[in-house]
């Protein structure tokens, strides 16, 4: 699905070149569930960004279901986007001054969807995620979690085949937190969404199944190995 | 989706209410001022646009030279239009009109009003004109002497309920009409207002004088002219100069004058003909567009507002513009939405816009001397005008923003939960800098506008204009006992001297061709003259040079004696004022007499024009229009009561009316009081908007700085220190905008000041002042907001973070 060769991102400061991500070399294929750990300002976010195509490297190549993104037109990148894409975010990013409802019809009022069509999806995801009643509440009204949950609704509204995170838990209480990872989880073990989140938290790391480590722009590890499932299976056991 | 915009632009609105209200209130009044000002144009440009005819109509003017100066009147003489007519095969019609010279006096039984639009004209009138006859056949209601159409106002006026055919009206107790015809009262905007339109023919009896309808040399009546389709009016005005050739040529022989035609399209002469003896008062082109430029700046700088404010908070939108973009959003959809955004905006000022219009209206009417009304250019064309505006607004304050705001990457804005909004400062500051020098130039125009008014209140006339009450003598029963109201008027204690004249300084002015006796009759020259009764001179307080004033002890002084001003001594040829005392000079009626007195020039018409050489003459004649009386210095209120007690004696059917000379001479400059007004109230609105904006900027500036502001204060910066740091970035910008419009209001004002022959003069200092006023205000504007982040306790912003 993903495949990145030689991937870096610099910019200028002043003179300077500075290096954000350093020779990348990755592939991901779908159906995994991928956790992107590193210290802060390692390039975690610049990398997730990257991914999504919201950012372009400075060198390399990355193709996304075998076909080079460089050589994407900005329509069909954006018909990516609304087809296979779904992004959740540290600071939720809902729109203010559009209700959970509003909210979440906004990326099929972009891919132009019926309006019957439209009120039965957004009814569904509303329903699947216990939101029913806080349909016509605005972001403000909401707690975090909530909020965040919102975003993870929106993000799968359009049925992604890759869901971006970047710290989505990060501004969550562990509980909340919990609930976001579980719908990750199931996604991903249900529906065979491919999920890359961006943590600090070993314990959120473990609800994937493959851990990136990201060092100075650098892989430095990159663990897909099958020894922590079993741990995880006994995690969730025991939580 | 559009729905989905709409619901995002009005939250948008309700939750930043002060956002909001600055937007609305500043588009509401630029669009209102926008509405006023395109309703006194409208008004301005359908002058006589409303005859059938209206692009084949011309009228004959005159232009040419005596030996005086040159000439360049309206009016044209009694004899061209029928041997015109006779003559040039593209006239169709030519035909006369003879507005009165002053308002005549009308009467049907116990029924009396004066009137102004007493009007004499060719039978032919209504082939040219589209005055269009309820009662009576065009053809035939002017055909004979006497006859007389009256308007529909006139009709109810005069009798109410009744037939007016046939029924006879009384002009100026001497003659009578019978009236043949009702008329559609005519529409205000026209250059020429008719009341009543009575026969041409009429005027063989010497109403006007004698043979008035067969003179070739005297300009007195004003000459229309119907043209076949498709002439040309240049090649029309050489034909008519070929007969002015042939015709005038030998009059004009030995006469040193020349005259030459001069044809106006009918629809120009509202707004492009300045000649002397015009028909009413006259619009001003430059007036409009130096309207329709302020029209467009305020709307302009309405738009600005809501540019500036909407970049300025674009840091809050960032976010919003790149999870759009993030679920799927292209920036063609973003552009729409930020785009409709600002449609919304002015869809809603509009309707503030409205209301503001309708409060507004009234007193603009006022300030304008017009009757506009919100409808008056039509309902289609009004609504067109409003959804018009709506649109270009919509466009123009929403262009900016939405290209800006469409422009931010996800990623950048995505990243950070803050992001600033900087991109745009510079042409920020440029918009802001704009909106001060429109302000800058309206306010200093203003302030020009009235110094020069100041100005023409104290500008020395050459007389004392104080404490004279005139009393206008309207009737020949008035004028007839005159010397007898003279007499009484002048032994009150109250009263300190009285005269009278045919004409006076700001009302009436005369001409006469005069010339020394000992020169050829081809060197006189055409001189301002004052047909008076003794004591004028002393009356007025004119300052005598040399000889004496009239002097009732001199019998021979109302046979021909003359006083004559400086510049009449030096255009008449005499070598010194001493000089001409006692030559004889000849005015045109034949009357030959000595000049006995000379004094200094004095300003008889307004300060838009050079002083004349003038003459005062004595007159035997009970033919005094205007009557003069010096009062007290403190006993005016005495004299106007003494005064109307002996009027309302003498002529008790007659109503007792005065006023002012110095308050008379001020209705001079009625256009150019209405001018500064217009000035000064849009001046008004443009800063107000201005501020409106520079108020919302500092406050999103005070928003951005408040943890700096905040870091700083935990340094030890004082309240005043951080309010004068915010403070001079808006004071720089009112400098830069100064600089700017300094020197355009310099150059605008000046050429303005150059319509006037004495002007005041205004330099640097004016234009500082109106700079410092400038600065006090905006800095006002912005101290609330900037004291406010100053004084802040700098732990909640910092906590904040
Ligand atoms: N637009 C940019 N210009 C310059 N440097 C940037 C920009 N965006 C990110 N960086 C730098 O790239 C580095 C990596 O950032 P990021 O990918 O956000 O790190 P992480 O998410 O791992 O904390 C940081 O040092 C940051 O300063
Ligand atoms: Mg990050």
């Amino acid at each position: 699905m993903i495949k990145l060769e030689k991937i870096t991102k610099s910019y200028l400061h002043g003179f300077n070149r500075t290096f954000v991500l350093r020779n990348i070399n990755l592939e991901i294929s779908e159906g995994e569930f991928v956790s992107v750990m590193g210290p802060s300002g390692s390039g975690k976010s610049t990398l997730l960004h990257i991914l999504g195509m919201l950012d372009e490297p400075s060198s390399g190549t990355y193709c996304f279901f075998d076909k080079p993104v460089q050589k994407i037109s900005n329509r069909k990148r954006t018909d990516l986007h609304r087809e296979y894409i779904g992004f959740v975010f540290q600071a939720y990013h809902l729109i203010d001054d559009l209700t959970v409802y509003e909210n979440l019809e906004t990326p099929l009022l972009y891919k132009k969807i019926k309006g019957s069509e439209r009120k039965s999806m957004v009814a569904e995801m509303l329903d699947r995620f216990n939101m029913v009643a806080k349909r016509d509440l605005f972001p403000s009204q909401l707690s975090g979690g909530q909020q965040q949950l919102v975003g993870v609704a929106r993000a799968l509204i359009m049925q992604p085949k890759l869901i971006l995170a970047d710290e989505p838990t990060g501004n969550l209480h562990t509980s909340q937190g919990e609930v976001v990872m579980d719908w990750f989880r199931r996604l991903n073990k249900e529906l065979g969404v491919t999920i890359i989140q961006v943590t600090h938290s070993e314990h959120w790391a473990s609800y994937g199944d493959r851990i990136i480590e990201l060092e100075d722009g650098r892989v430095s590890a990159d663990n897909s190995a099958t020894e922590t499932v079993s741990t995880e299976l006994s995690h969730t056991e025991s939580s | 989706m559009f729905r989905n915009y709409l619901l995002v632009a009005l939250r948008n609105l309700r939750s930043r209410k002060g956002y909001a209200f600055i937007n609305i209130a500043g588009l509401a009044i630029g669009m209102a001022s926008f509405f006023l000002i395109s309703l006194f144009i409208q008004d301005e440009l359908s002058y006589d646009q409303f005859h059938k005819n209206s692009d084949r109509i011309y009228r004959l003017a005159l232009r040419g030279n005596t030996r005086n100066g040159s000439l360049n009147t309206a009016f044209s003489a009694s004899a061209w239009a029928p041997e015109l007519e006779a003559d040039i095969p593209e006239i169709e019609r030519a035909i006369r009109i003879k507005p009165p010279n002053q308002m005549w006096m009308v009467n049907y039984e116990t029924k009396q009003f004066y009137e102004k639009g007493f009007i004499f004209a060719d039978s032919t009138v209504f082939e040219v004109f589209d005055f269009n006859l309820v009662r009576g056949d065009p053809q035939q209601v002017l055909a004979v002497p006497f006859t007389v159409v009256v308007s529909e106002n006139v009709a109810a006026r005069y009798f109410p309920g009744e037939d007016p055919i046939g029924k006879t009206i009384n002009l100026d107790s001497a003659y009578d009409f019978v009236i043949t015809g009702v008329m559609e009262d005519y529409p205000e905007q026209s250059h020429l207002n008719a009341d009543f339109l009575a026969s041409m023919s009429t005027l063989r009896t010497p109403i006007y004088g004698p043979n008035f309808l067969e003179q070739p040399l005297r300009p007195q009546v004003y000459t229309y002219l119907l043209v076949s389709e498709g002439t040309d009016a240049a090649l029309l005005q050489e034909k008519i100069a070929d007969y002015f050739d042939r015709r005038l040529g030998p009059l004009l022989q030995g006469q040193g004058a020349t005259m030459k035609p001069l044809l106006q399209p009918l629809t120009d002469i509202h707004l492009r003909s300045n000649l002397e003896a015009e028909i009413q008062a006259n619009g001003s082109i430059a007036t409009v567009m130096t309207l329709g430029a302020i029209a467009l700046f305020i709307l302009l700088i309405a738009c600005i507002n809501y540019m500036n404010l909407a970049t300025a908070r674009s840091a809050g939108r960032a976010r919003e513009v790149g999870m759009r973009k993030v679920l799927g959003a292209e920036r063609g959809q973003l552009i729409r939405q930020f785009m409709g955004e600002s449609m919304v905006i002015a869809g809603v000022s509009v309707v503030f816009a409205l209301l503001f219009l309708m409060a507004a209206l009234p007193t603009f009417n006022v300030l304008i001397e017009k009757n506009l009304s919100l409808l008056s250019a039509g309902i289609f064309e009004t609504i067109a005008v409003f959804v018009g505006v709506v649109l270009v607004c919509g466009l123009a304050a929403g262009s900016y923003p939405a290209f800006f705001l469409s422009a931010f990457q996800p990623a950048t804005v995505l990243k950070g939960a803050s992001s600033r909004g900087t991109g745009s400062n510079a042409l920020r500051r440029g918009l802001v800098v704009f909106q001060f020098t429109t302000s800058i130039v309206l306010i200093a125009a203003t302030v020009v506008v009235f110094k020069q008014l100041e100005y023409t209140r104290n500008k020395n006339l050459g007389f004392d204009r104080e404490n004279i009450l005139v009393v206008q003598l309207t009737d020949p029963n008035i004028r007839n006992d005159y010397q007898i109201l003279r007499q009484r008027v002048e032994a009150l204690p109250s009263v300190k001297a009285v005269s009278a004249s045919q004409s006076g300084p700001g009302y009436l002015s005369q001409y006469q061709m005069v010339r020394r006796q000992a020169v050829a009759v081809e060197d006189q020259e055409y001189d301002l003259t004052f047909l008076s009764d003794f004591d004028f001179v002393e009356t007025l307080g004119i300052k005598m040079v040399a000889g004496r004033s009239h002097s009732r002890d001199h019998p021979a002084d109302s046979l021909g004696a003359f006083i004559i001003s400086e510049k009449a001594v030096a255009t008449l040829g005499f070598a010194s004022a001493e000089d001409a005392i006692n030559q004889n000079v000849v005015l045109s009626g034949g009357l030959v007499g000595p000049v006995i007195g000379v004094v200094e020039d004095f300003h008889s018409k307004s300060l838009h024009q050079r002083m004349e050489p003038t003459i005062i003459t004595v007159i035997d004649q009970q033919a005094f229009f205007y009557m003069f009386i010096r009062t007290e210095a403190n006993s005016t209120r005495e004299a106007i009561a003494d005064v109307g007690r002996i009027w309302n004696d003498m002529y008790p059917a007659y109503v007792y009316e005065y006023s002012f000379l110095d308050e008379d001479l001020q209705k001079m400059y009625a256009a150019d009081v209405q001018l500064g007004r217009l000035f000064g109230g849009f001046a008004l609105l443009t800063i107000l908007i201005a501020c409106l904006g520079l108020f919302g900027l500092a406050s999103y500036t005070a928003e951005q700085r408040t943890k700096e502001i905040g870091v700083r204060k935990v340094m030890g910066a004082s309240v005043v220190g951080l309010m004068m740091m915010l403070i001079r970035d808006f004071a720089v910008y009112i400098g830069i905008a100064f600089a700017i419009g300094a020197p355009l209001a310099y150059i605008g004002m000046h050429r303005w000041l150059d319509t006037f022959a004495y002007a005041t003069s205004f330099g640097i200092g004016t234009l500082l002042l109106v700079g410092m006023l400038t600065l006090i205000i905006s800095v006002a504007t912005v101290s609330y907001q900037t004291f406010r982040a100053a004084t802040a306790n700098p732990v909640d912003s910092l906590r904040q973070e």
